[in-house]
């Protein structure tokens, strides 16, 4: 399923392109403008790469075993090896030229970042974005040391998170398609 | 109308991009420089490719096809029965639909319906007179830059992956039995 983090990236280019004709004030009659304090709630995205938008807090794997294992191990299992819903978070580094590629937060985000992203936008799944800043650092943290990325008392924040280097940083290539040049065969094909 | 399981009030629209990137409910509009690296355009939209690598960022609709009757679960008679289909591309227009019976060893041309416009569904067709032979159905959509949907096998050869993933434009066949029943025959 698209999530809703997904309309930041897919809006971006069709929103350049409606962007350039500058169009009159609009005259509604229906609606209020909108405050900066209230845009600032829907305004979370973070730019993975730099670390743009990550809050001020921090936390540890050790104080995040304890946010895991309240909020997140009903689903996850203990130690986020999978559970009643979902599948191992741990794990998989180094299985990609392997036959059984092994998706976690660990062999797969090119960026720490994106686990901040996707557990203050999404988790818990019954009640996200209530999670506080150092619980959501802790609760990364401790994912990424079940990963054997980071110890367990590092401390994790906006600038040691942006500055870990994830294994799978090189992994990706743009998009380079069209990859097949399939003929037209009519007779006697294959 | 839009109603409001298509997106109601707002829906983006998208020309040419795969349709769920066309979002429903729509709230907001951020402007970036390059797509953002989220959860999704990492580890769950990405081709895996050779040498453990991960293709990212492929929102265009490449050109594809599918027979919609007979399709899946479908049961047909012997006798005289239209193939229909559509066809579509997010890079131009569609220029022929071919269609086999015989699990793409013979291809034939099938008959595309007006109008056919830039990125959007093109129906086509082909009368077909089934004598109760087993049988594997399929189309295959070429484009106005001449790109032709490629198979299954194709696709592999290319991309590291397995079963029926995502940014999937190949072949899709149906097998009909000799009692006419018809289900995926994908490989």
């Amino acid at each position: 399923m698209r999530s809703a983090n997904y309309i930041l990236s897919a809006s971006a280019l069709v929103a350049a392109t409606l962007a350039l004709a500058a169009p009159p004030s609009p005259k509604v009659s229906f609606g209020q403008p909108i405050a900066e304090a209230d845009l600032a709630l829907w305004n979370i995205d973070i730019d993975t790469k730099t670390g743009a938008g990550l809050p001020a807090g921090s936390g540890t794997a050790a104080a995040g075993k304890a946010v895991y294992d309240g909020k997140c191990i009903a689903c996850h299992g203990a130690e986020a090896k999978g559970g009643a819903m979902f599948g191992t978070m741990v794990g998989g580094i180094g299985s990609f030229t392997t036959d059984t590629r092994v998706l976690t937060p660990g062999s797969m985000y090119p960026y720490a970042p994106v686990l901040y992203d996707y557990v203050y936008r999404a988790m818990p799944l019954d009640n996200p974005q209530t999670l506080t800043p150092d619980e959501v650092y802790a609760v990364s943290a401790y994912l990424l040391h079940l990963n054997g990325l980071i110890g367990l008392n590092d401390v994790l924040d906006a600038k040691s998170m942006t500055a870990l280097k994830m294994p799978n940083r090189d992994g990706f290539i743009p998009d380079d398609r069209p990859d097949t040049k399939a003929p037209r065969c009519m007779k006697d094909c294959k | 109308m839009l109603p409001t399981e298509n997106g109601y009030p707002l829906r983006l629209f998208v020309p040419g991009w795969e349709g769920n990137i066309s979002i429903k409910w729509l709230r907001r509009i951020k402007l970036g420089t390059e797509p953002w690296n989220f959860r999704s355009e990492t580890a769950r939209y990405t081709d895996p490719m050779p040498n453990g690598k991960w293709r990212q960022f492929s929102f265009e609709m490449e050109t594809k096809s599918v027979i919609t009757r007979p399709s899946g679960d479908m049961k047909i008679e012997r006798g005289p029965l239209e193939i229909e289909g559509f066809a579509w591309s997010g890079t131009g227009t569609i220029k022929g639909v071919d269609v086999t019976m015989d699990g793409g060893r013979t291809w034939h041309t099938a008959q595309l319906e007006e109008p056919v416009m830039d990125k959007c569904l093109t129906r086509f067709r082909y009368r077909w007179n089934w004598q109760g032979e087993p049988a594997v159905i399929a189309s295959r959509a070429i484009d106005n830059h001449g790109y032709v949907q490629p198979t299954v096998a194709q696709l592999q050869e290319k991309r590291a992956i397995t079963g029926f993933v995502q940014h999937h434009n190949g072949i899709m066949p149906w097998a009909i039995s000799q009692s006419g029943e018809v289900s995926n025959a994908i490989g």
